[in-house]
């Protein structure tokens, strides 16, 4: 059998091409198998962080615009006025102060102050109090006798619901007794305690007008402000 | 001698080479063109969103810095919304009880001496009183029947004559509109 050189060469030739350009077809895919996944994951990553990123600056971006534009002074005086109708703690003595102040410039005397046992201990105590549906603020229950004639009585309960701190009125029993013409009150201190959570400036906004209208209707006197429960 | 020809014929043998050439490159231009894509979207979007990453962290910094000072400013102001909140709900529960009792000694006027009262925030109206005579005991029913817009469900019980008068008690509801 005659061996064709020139063939052999042909077909070493056709041998060789095959070879490389399989290999470099191989070695692509093999790239493109082992690299694509982790290139686009990596992109994907990126994507995420950039998107999250972005919208996180635009909220931080948007507080700081809302705290730029707030004037200072006034959220002051809205503070001082939330913190007297609402305080913050449950200390009472300011309470007792108040509606002393109130007895007096109503006309009837006081005669007994006194709020449900266990209830009115500062913050570090545990939170026994009512909590008012739909709201943080919370209800201390307490009682007060009072004794006069009936119009200083109406004068003193008007005065009361009129009063900075915020106290509901849930019942009067007025009442003529050899001890004289007295009123046996039963009212509820509200409050509200802080919130302890960190900032969330997603939440940080301007007061809104609804808001203001109800701060707008918050008496401005001091009576009841304790120094301690401003901040 | 006989010649074997495992080969086509050449002209055979070259059409076959051509089109076996020709796929092999049109597979090779394939997967480079896509391995070319990929790395040609890879490396500049790498580039660019890293870039912007980096910028965002930066200006992330930036902005919460400047919210650290002024963080009281935002304690402050979520304590007057969150307050303004707690201000609304509880003066919408909170029922006045003065006008009930201004409306029982309106009710009483000059001739009757209320005795006792009470009020809650059900709207629940007790009181006692004590009258002299039949004519203004009659003038007092009277006016109760009159009454009837503020007051509802109102009578008239326990009604006794004594030597000071006539003493009784009325109970009924106030329609407090607050």
């Amino acid at each position: 059998m005659k061996i064709n050189t020139s063939k052999i060469i042909t077909v070493a030739k056709q041998a060789s091409f095959l070879g490389l350009t399989g290999l470099i077809v191989l070695t692509e895919m093999l790239f493109l198998f082992a690299s694509m996944p982790k290139q686009w994951q990596q992109l994907a990553d990126l994507k995420h962080n950039k998107d999250e990123f972005s919208r996180e600056n635009a909220k931080l971006a948007r507080a700081t615009e809302v705290l730029r534009s707030i004037d200072q002074v006034k959220l002051e005086v809205q503070v001082a006025a939330v913190n007297a109708a609402l305080p913050t703690l449950k200390k009472t003595s300011g309470l007792v102060r108040g509606v002393t102040d109130i007895s007096q410039s109503s006309g009837v005397e006081l005669r007994d102050v006194s709020f449900s046992p266990g209830r009115i201990a500062t913050d570090s105590a545990v939170v026994t109090t009512e909590k008012v549906k739909g709201t943080v603020a919370r209800a201390i229950p307490g009682g007060l006798t009072v004794s006069g004639d009936i119009g200083a009585i109406i004068n003193f309960i008007t005065n009361l619901q009129a009063a900075n701190q915020l106290i509901g009125v849930e019942s009067v029993s007025y009442s003529l007794s050899a001890s004289g013409r007295t009123a046996r009150v039963s009212v509820k201190m509200f409050y509200q305690p802080a919130s302890n959570e960190a900032i969330n400036w997603d939440n940080v906004r301007s007061i809104n007008k609804h808001e203001e209208e109800i701060l707008s209707t918050l008496t401005g006197s001091d009576q009841f402000i304790l120094p301690e429960e401003q901040h | 001698m006989i010649e074997i020809n495992l080969l086509p014929p050449k002209n055979l043998q070259t059409r076959q080479e051509a089109q076996l050439r020709y796929r092999i490159l049109v597979i090779l231009g394939a997967v480079s063109l896509v391995v070319a894509i990929d790395l040609g979207l890879y490396l500049p979007l790498e580039r660019v969103w890293k870039n912007d990453v980096a910028s965002y962290v930066a200006q992330r910094e930036q902005l919460l810095n400047g919210l650290d000072s002024a963080s009281k400013l935002a304690v402050d102001l979520r304590q007057v919304q969150e307050k303004a909140v707690g201000v609304e709900a509880v003066r919408n529960l909170r029922v006045d009880l003065a006008a009930p009792l201004s409306e029982v000694v309106n009710l009483a006027g000059n001739d009757i001496e209320v005795a006792d009262v009470s009020v809650d925030t059900s709207g629940g109206v007790v009181f006692g009183a004590k009258l002299g005579t039949v004519t203004t005991l009659n003038q007092f029913i009277a006016k109760l029947d009159t009454a009837q817009a503020k007051f509802s469900g109102m009578y008239m019980k326990g009604l006794s004559q004594s030597a000071g008068g006539y003493t009784f008690r009325v109970e009924g509801k106030y329609e407090n509109k607050h």
